[in-house]
């Protein structure tokens, strides 16, 4: 009898569940109107009576269960005008019960029971996702049911979740490192939208690793990731030496700044934390060290020059992926570490348009060079003996003729300052545009579809005159999401064109003597530079030398070097939540890459016609002048990776895995020809040539590279406080040897995060603690086809009717990928509501099975061959640390500082290099260099040479020390000992950024401090220099002259070659400031009336000044230069 | 769901190694470059040209290095200085010997590894007999270039007959073989050039007359067999290779079987022939009686010698008077000049110039119609030389002299015929003559070294015309470090 109401009111409940759920707005639009306070006094009464009195009171039906809800209880309550649900609240929660309100029914159960009076617990299912204060999806946030520790949940990568909860009255907590947390009251919606504002300063909260985000709370690895504004303040047109701010590990290697603001060099060494492979050998001489990081652009690698070539507005986010937790996941390719580009997202919303202009101004910077005028080059001259007799007793009556018409052009005003001739101060611009926005959600049905549309175009011309590189690049993106299923395509669109300074080398013009005109008397531009150009026809000269004038052919010849690049790629990706938790996801790249470069020579070259060259009209000479020289070459990736990702929440424990593989082929082609005999300087076509090359032949390649991984992650996660991540791939490709085609790789790695221990919760002090460790290997596939194949090649003049095809060869069918043991341990915190964070570093990484030659006996034909041998350890520290000790409504101030220091050691070399340490040595005694050796134990960046003593003051002599400890007049290269190791103690850079209002200043300066460095500009332009060239002014005043000078340079006459001595070995310490910007954008109020939605101005200046303690020539073939850019951004 | 996953790894893990297999062009891959009957020719090619590099016969081998040991030029520089003192130990002479034997042996794996494929492959060759052809001169090269090396580095037979130092390589790898004695060499050597003649005996075009369908692309030309090792030069190199070992007997019988072509071919048909007085035009390096010489590149040997005798002038050494005491010998006559400015001093001006040209053979390249030099690797002289010497040394002077008398006759000199004539000639008299004729004959071709050491001549006359002492270990060119083991 008595469960009849019960059953009744259960059914009831039902289809009022169901009908609420429908249009639950409605319904708690009328909940909450109905509202009335009420006031209960009683006094040992039955229970029943109290709720017969709140039924009267507002008007509500009141169910429950007579079996389980005891009403026959008495019961003393007093409650004066109180809201129904907070009197209810007072009134049942002492008794253990619990309520609910559906549509002016008040239904009473024990508490915790309303689940199970719903027949299964939990059953209400609320969608909906989680954004940052940007609308930009937050994955990795918590979601807590309030009231039920058990119950929680993590948004997905779209920052979208789903969780279960009992009642449409339910609260649910959003929390997610860095921002601030949330309470949420469901009140009957079944779908909700959280924004959640940053707690503190904006923090890189995701870590984006290329195949699947990951938030930064729950990572074990090491990452540093760098928001594309912060990029683009420092720098906005050059990434590298924007990205290097960021990361102390991060180094762009160009050891004697040969290189300077070349806008047409791409790096070709980048060092992630330290130098982890052997550098190729041939014929023992180093060819160029060639280490880079792989670039990943959306999921997909991309080469170093596309990334120099990226427009930096398109970028949304950087990650450089440090250690093997983080990087294993990419296997063969990720041992230089892994730099990880997001392009922006098209915006949601209506449609908007933004330009950005950048323009920079570049002013050479020759503050580095020290050289000589023409008084002090002749003073120098004279005091070498360049115009003394050369042999004792001879006549030196020319010579002296030589000086003194020397000596007349120096009266006569002569004294080109060489440097300025092939320099201009350049102007660079660059525009981009971005047309975006979405179109309007119709209804649920038809989804919702984003669009970009991006434009960029603009033009660096470099320091040096006629040196350019310009770029175009035009694309579209495409967003689509509809419910489950979420489609991106983006097409794109770039080219590149550049071109070389006809002006050459900008050490020709270091070297050019200032006492030489530029020009004659009719301002025509003298071909070569020599006294004879002035000296009266029938004077006898006794110095004969000359020197090519290094602006005649850049003025007057039409030589040139240029080349192009058209790419083309489509990137498609998919994903699709199959079933709660688990996703699909799909990514396929189509791209197409076409390279020309085009270089001709004059037939009116020095090169080929020198003076007083009798041949020059003979028919053989006439049609092998000048030069054509044309190459093609054309790559064509197609790559694909699928990924199934699986999220399962239950209690605290959090699991996350993803498996996934992906397949790439990259056919490659090259052809490039040679064609002589240009009949005429203006005749620059290649159809003008009379032949090919003699001799030459069109050559060319044409190969097709295939790899494959297949990877999987796990995560595993208790509470958010203790994390376990394991990582592990099996990478194949077809370079690796027959016998190895595939490699595994793997990682583990662990996070506590302490902060979120109970002992740490009721502090102030600290807000975020975690310590983490990772352990992992990581390969290097610096691999090239021949090395582990042997391969045919067809030789040049055929034999009789047949081309001959021999061997290169000696393929080595073993050669696996060298494979880098990563270990890496973290602590990162944050202190004072973010106003300390710290990020600090430890890793050591044991390099294996290097890629390196080892020599094989020759009677097997060949004398090396490629195999794995060769082991180098990678040691160090680096840390990064933010301070922000001032942050107000309108003011806040942010320090930074960041370090890294990194000690290299070579484990084991192979027999071939020993081979090379002893050939090069035999070679520093012929040449004029101080050279690489290769010595276990000791570092890659060592520097080796002979002790020095200084100079002897009696005979200007240099005194050696050799290994025994006894002292010597003579250099050998067997007493070459290690003097100094160019690692730094420690290198980075540091800086402040100041807010006030809409105004931004920043800087950031870079450091150096205890790095031993060989000062190459005392070597060759102080000591053993040619006294024909010009040199460095110490050349004069700083050498030994006579006896009894204490000098530190020898002998001013002595024009022997200075060997490697540790008296060019130098302590560096440096500090240079690498940018300093002032923003201002303007306050929205002020463009109200306006079109215009936002304006910023911004202006950064590089490279501003550069301090060291070592005073060394930089930009020996392209000078450095200081940068003014500036930035306008215009939102409409 | 999960076993889409599971299709999905097998896919990729299961086709791994065909979808790893790929092969590039340009540089090609041995399973790719082996898939026709043409590859074998390339390879085969390629062997022949990688022979006429300069570390090998397009310099070293030939007209430089072992000629100035051999004292036949004035040296000029230093390091023509140290090799007519046979120091070995100069970093040049160090980095020239190092060459020779990895090159030689580069050959050599170029050899083994076609040989590999060539027993291996199912490949149904298009010309009767073309197989079998290649593969006997893969054998004879392998054979040939080994007893090149075998003449080199080890010390002769009859001076240290325990000698072991070069390992004989049969197959391409990572590995060597062990340092065998020069018994153990020579039977290897023997071996595979007697295993080449069993597969080029009447293979070789040699064999048939000349008719038109011989020319076909693709197909070994008869005209060109003297560009590869053929059927005689394997025989005349068997005959050398008695010698050698001074099996007198073997040595005539292979000298004399190399002659067969001579005399069986109509003469219309012959590839290689005496070539007398007047007839050669242009060919001053009487091509026409190589039988086997390696054609040079268009910059080899030429410029080489353009270098040596145009450039530094080289001389030939001052005994050249008494060397070729007849001025109507036609070597004398054809090969040299006299230094400008001098009335007694001879340079090797005319025998590899660039003006020197084959004649008659079809060309490279469509624009000439002859082809630079040759260099000679062996030649008829040689072959006649080897005959008398067998003979003599089997005490069959006479008709050892008929051979000399033949090959003097078409050098328009007639000594032996002469001593004959009168009744004076000896079996010491001929081998003098012998000896004589090794030094005019090869002149510019570095076999006289070789004739010198197989003769442990202890005494030889200088370039200045001074007799030295000449110690029997200089002979032998030190094998080079790690040349055998880097350990």
């Amino acid at each position: 009898m008595n469960k009849q109401p019960c059953i009744k009111s259960a059914r009831y409940l039902k289809t009022i569940l169901f009908s609420l759920i429908l249009c639950g707005c409605l319904l708690l639009n009328l909940e909450t109107q109905a509202q009335k306070n009420l006031t209960l006094r009683f006094r040992q009464q039955s229970l029943r009576e109290v709720l017969q009195e709140i039924k009267r009171q507002s008007g509500y039906k009141i169910f429950y269960n007579e079996e389980k809800v005891n009403t026959h209880k008495n019961i003393s309550v007093s409650i004066s005008d109180q809201p129904l649900k907070e009197a209810l609240r007072q009134l049942l929660t002492p008794l253990e019960l619990d309520f609910e309100i559906i549509n002016n029914t008040i239904v009473i159960s024990v508490a915790n029971d309303i689940a199970a009076a719903h027949g299964k617990p939990q059953n209400i299912k609320i969608t909906g996702s989680v954004n940052d204060e940007k609308g930009q999806p937050l994955p990795g946030a918590t979601i807590r049911l309030l009231g039920a520790q058990s119950v929680g949940s993590v948004s997905d990568e779209e920052g979208n979740f789903n969780i279960r909860v009992t009642s449409l009255q339910d609260e649910l907590l959003f929390s997610f490192i860095g921002y601030k947390s949330l309470t949420v009251k469901l009140n009957g919606k079944t779908n909700v939208q959280i924004k959640l504002e940053p707690e503190i300063l904006e923090m890189e909260t995701v870590i984006a690793s290329g195949y699947y985000p990951k938030a930064k709370n729950s990572f074990t690895g090491t990452a540093v990731v760098v928001n594309g504004d912060d990029l683009r303040n420092i720098n906005n047109t050059h990434f590298f030496d924007a990205l290097k701010v960021f990361d102390p590990s991060f180094k762009v290697i160009d050891e004697r700044g040969i290189y300077g603001s070349d806008p047409n060099r791409i790096p070709e060494r980048i060092e992630i934390r330290g130098q982890n492979s052997f550098p190729e050998i041939s014929e023992s001489n180093l060819k160029t060290v060639t280490s880079l990081p792989v670039f990943i652009l959306d999921g997909f690698e991309i080469s170093v020059e596309k990334v120099y070539d990226l427009d930096m507005n398109r970028i949304a986010s950087v990650t450089i992926l440090k250690d093997a937790s983080a990087a294993a996941i990419y296997g063969s390719r990720a041992a230089n570490g892994v730099i990880v580009i997001e392009s922006r997202n098209p915006e949601t919303g209506k449609l908007q348009i933004s330009y950005t202009f950048n323009g920079s101004l570049q002013i050479p910077d020759l503050s580095s060079y020290n050289l000589m005028n023409a008084e002090e080059v002749l003073e120098f001259q004279r005091q070498a003996g360049v115009f003394d007799a050369s042999v004792p007793g001879e006549d030196a009556g020319n010579k002296l003729n030589s000086y003194n018409v020397i000596r007349k052009e120096i009266m006569s005003g002569v004294n080109t300052y060489w440097l300025s001739k092939p320099l201009q101060v350049s102007f660079q611009h660059r525009h981009s545009l971005f047309i975006e926005g979405s179109v309007k959600k119709q209804n649920k049905e038809t989804g919702n579809l984003r669009y970009q549309i991006n434009l960029s175009g603009g033009g660096t011309k470099g320091v040096m005159k006629g040196s350019e590189r310009n770029q175009f690049s035009a694309g579209t993106k495409l967003l689509y999401q509809h419910k489950k299923l979420n489609i991106t395509n983006d097409l794109h669109f770039s080219r590149v064109t550049s071109q070389e300074s006809p002006y050459g080398s900008f050490s020709n013009y270091t070297q050019a003597l200032p006492y030489h005109r530029e020009k004659d008397e009719n301002g025509k531009y003298y071909r070569t530079l020599s006294l004879q150009n002035v000296a009266p026809s029938d004077m006898s000269l006794g110095i004969n030398d000359f020197q090519l004038s290094p602006v005649y052919e850049a003025k007057y010849l039409s030589s040139f070097t240029t080349s192009e690049n058209l790419d083309f790629y489509n990137n498609l990706g998919i994903n699709w939540e199959l079933i709660s938790g688990l996703r699909l996801k799909g990514n396929f790249k189509i791209s197409n890459e076409t390279n020309r470069t085009d270089a001709y020579l004059s037939p009116m070259s020095y090169y080929y016609i020198k003076d007083n060259d009798n041949t020059v009209n003979e028919p053989d000479v006439l049609f092998s002048r000048g030069q054509y020289n044309l190459s093609n070459s054309s790559g064509l990736v197609l790559s694909g990776n699928v990924i199934i990702s699986y999220t399962l929440s239950r209690n605290k424990h959090l699991f996350q895995g993803i498996i996934g593989g992906e397949l790439k082929q990259q056919d490659n082609r090259s052809d490039s020809y040679a064609v002589t005999g240009f009949m005429n300087d203006a005749l620059t076509h290649l159809s003008y040539a009379v032949q090919f090359k003699q001799y030459s032949r069109p050559a060319g390649t044409e190969n097709t590279i295939r790899s494959a991984g297949a990877f999987s992650n796990l995560n595993y996660s208790f509470d958010n406080r203790y994390l376990l991540d394991l990582t592990g791939r099996l990478d194949g490709s077809s370079l690796f040897g027959r016998n190895q085609p595939t490699t595994p790789f793997w990682s583990v790695g662990i996070r506590w995060n302490i902060s979120r221990e109970k002992f740490m919760e009721n502090q102030n002090f600290i807000q975020n603690l975690a310590v983490r460790a990772s352990i992992g290997t990581i390969g290097n596939q610096n691999f090239t086809l021949n090395q582990a194949m042997s391969l045919y090649s067809w030789l040049g003049p055929t034999y009789g009717p047949f081309s001959g095809a021999s061997i290169t060869s000696l393929g080595n069918p073993n050669l696996k990928c060298q494979e880098t043991l990563n270990r890496n341990i973290g602590i990162e915190f944050n202190l004072l509501k973010g106003s300390i964070n710290l990020d600090l570093n430890y890793y050591n990484n044991i390099t294996k099975g290097n890629l390196t030659d080892i020599s094989i006996a020759p009677s097997i034909g060949f004398e090396t061959y490629k195999t794995n041998m060769g082991d180098l350890t990678n040691n160090g520290i680096d840390f990064s640390l933010t301070i922000t000790p001032v942050r107000t409504k309108d003011w806040m101030l942010t320090l930074n500082l960041n370090g890294s220091h990194n000690t290299n050691k070579i484990k084991r070399i192979s027999e071939a290099l020993k081979k090379y340490n002893d050939m090069v040595g035999k070679k520093a005694e012929k040449e004029n260099v101080n050279v690489f050796l290769f010595e276990e134990g000791q570092s890659m960046n060592t520097i080796y040479a002979v002790r020095s003593l200084g100079i002897d003051p009696g005979t200007g002599k240099e005194i050696f020390l050799t290994k025994n400890g006894e002292q010597t007049f003579t250099w050998n290269p067997d007493e070459q000992i290690p003097v100094g190791c160019k690692e730094a103690d420690l290198e980075g850079y540091f800086g402040f950024n100041l807010k006030y209002r809409s105004w931004d200043l920043g800087s950031s300066f870079h450091y150096s401090t205890g790095a031993d460095k060989y000062n190459y500009t005392l070597h060759e332009k102080i000591e053993g220099v040619n006294n024909m060239k010009n040199n460095d002014r110490r050349a004069l005043t700083e050498r030994w002259k006579r006896p009894g000078d204490v000098a530190r340079y020898k002998s001013i006459k002595d024009t022997s070659p200075t060997r490697s001595t540790s008296r060019f070995v130098q302590k560096e310490h440096m500090l240079s400031l690498n940018s300093l910007r002032l923003s201002y954008t303007l306050p929205t109020e002020k463009l109200k009336q306006n079109f215009i939605s936002m304006l910023r101005l911004s202006a950064t200046m590089n490279d501003l000044f550069y301090i060291s303690t070592i005073r060394q020539e930089r930009g020996l073939s392209y000078p450095f230069a200081r940068t003014i850019h500036f930035a306008a951004q215009i939102n409409f | 769901m999960n076993k889409s996953i599971y299709l999905f790894l097998v896919l990729i893990l299961s086709s791994c190694n065909d979808w790893f297999d790929a092969q590039p062009q340009g540089n090609i891959g041995e399973e790719q470059l082996f898939s026709d009957e043409t590859a074998f020719l390339n390879a085969l090619a390629g062997i022949y040209t990688q022979l006429r590099e300069n570390t090998l016969y397009g310099e070293q081998l030939s007209v430089s290095s072992l000629e100035f040991m051999a004292q036949n030029f004035v040296p000029d520089d230093e390091i023509s200085k140290s090799l007519t003192a046979y120091d070995y130990s100069t970093p040049e002479n160090q980095k020239m010997i190092h060459d020779i034997w990895r090159d030689m042996y580069n050959a050599i794996a170029a050899c083994n590894k076609t040989l590999e494929h060539i027993i291996a492959t199912e490949i149904v060759f298009n010309f009767t007999g073309q197989r079998e052809i290649i593969t006997g001169e893969l054998y004879a090269l392998r054979g040939a270039l080994h007893f090149e090396l075998l003449r080199m580095f080890h010390p002769h037979p009859s001076v240290a007959p325990s000698f072991k130092g070069m390992p004989y390589m049969t197959t391409f790898g990572s590995e060597t073989g062990p340092a065998l004695s020069t018994g153990e060499l020579l039977e290897y050597i023997i071996h595979d050039l007697k295993h080449a003649a069993k597969l080029l005996y009447k293979t070789d075009p040699l064999f048939s007359a000349y008719n038109n369908s011989d020319e076909q692309p693709g197909k070994l030309s008869r005209k060109l067999r003297t560009f590869h090792m053929n059927y005689y030069a394997v025989t005349a190199e068997l005959a050398r290779i008695y010698l050698y070992k001074k099996e007198y007997q073997q040595a005539y019988n292979y000298a004399d079987t190399t002659f067969h072509h001579i005399r069986q071919m109509n003469p219309s048909y012959q590839v290689f022939y005496y070539f007398g007085p007047g007839k050669y035009n242009s060919d001053k390096s009487f091509s026409r009686e190589h039988i086997f010489g390696i054609a040079s590149g268009p910059t080899g040997l030429t410029q080489v010698a353009e270098n040596m005798f145009g450039e530094r002038q080289i001389e030939t050494c001052q005994s050249f008077k008494i060397i070729y005491p007849s001025a109507k010998d036609t070597r004398y006559r054809d090969w040299f000049q006299l230094k400008a400015n001098t009335t007694d001093r001879f340079i090797l001006s005319e025998k590899f110039s660039r003006e020197s040209l084959l004649s008659g053979y079809t060309s490279t390249t469509s624009e000439t119609k002859e082809l630079p030099v040759r260099i000679p690797f062996i030649k008829l002289g040689e072959v006649a030389l080897i005959a008398a010497e067998a003979l003599n040394e089997l005490n069959r002077t006479n008709e050892a002299a008929e051979w000399v008398i033949e090959l003097q006759n078409n050098r328009d000199i007639d000594f032996i015929k002469d001593l004959k004539n009168t009744g004076t000639l000896t079996k010491a008299r001929l081998a003098e003559e012998i000896r004589a004729e090794y030094h005019r004959e090869f002149y510019g071709e570095g076999q006289l070294f070789f004739f010198h050491k197989r003769m442990n001549d202890t005494q030889l006359i200088r370039y200045d015309g001074k007799q030295f002492d000449m110690p029997a270990t200089k002979y032998t060119l030190p094998i080079p470090a790690n040349g055998l083991s880097v350990n």
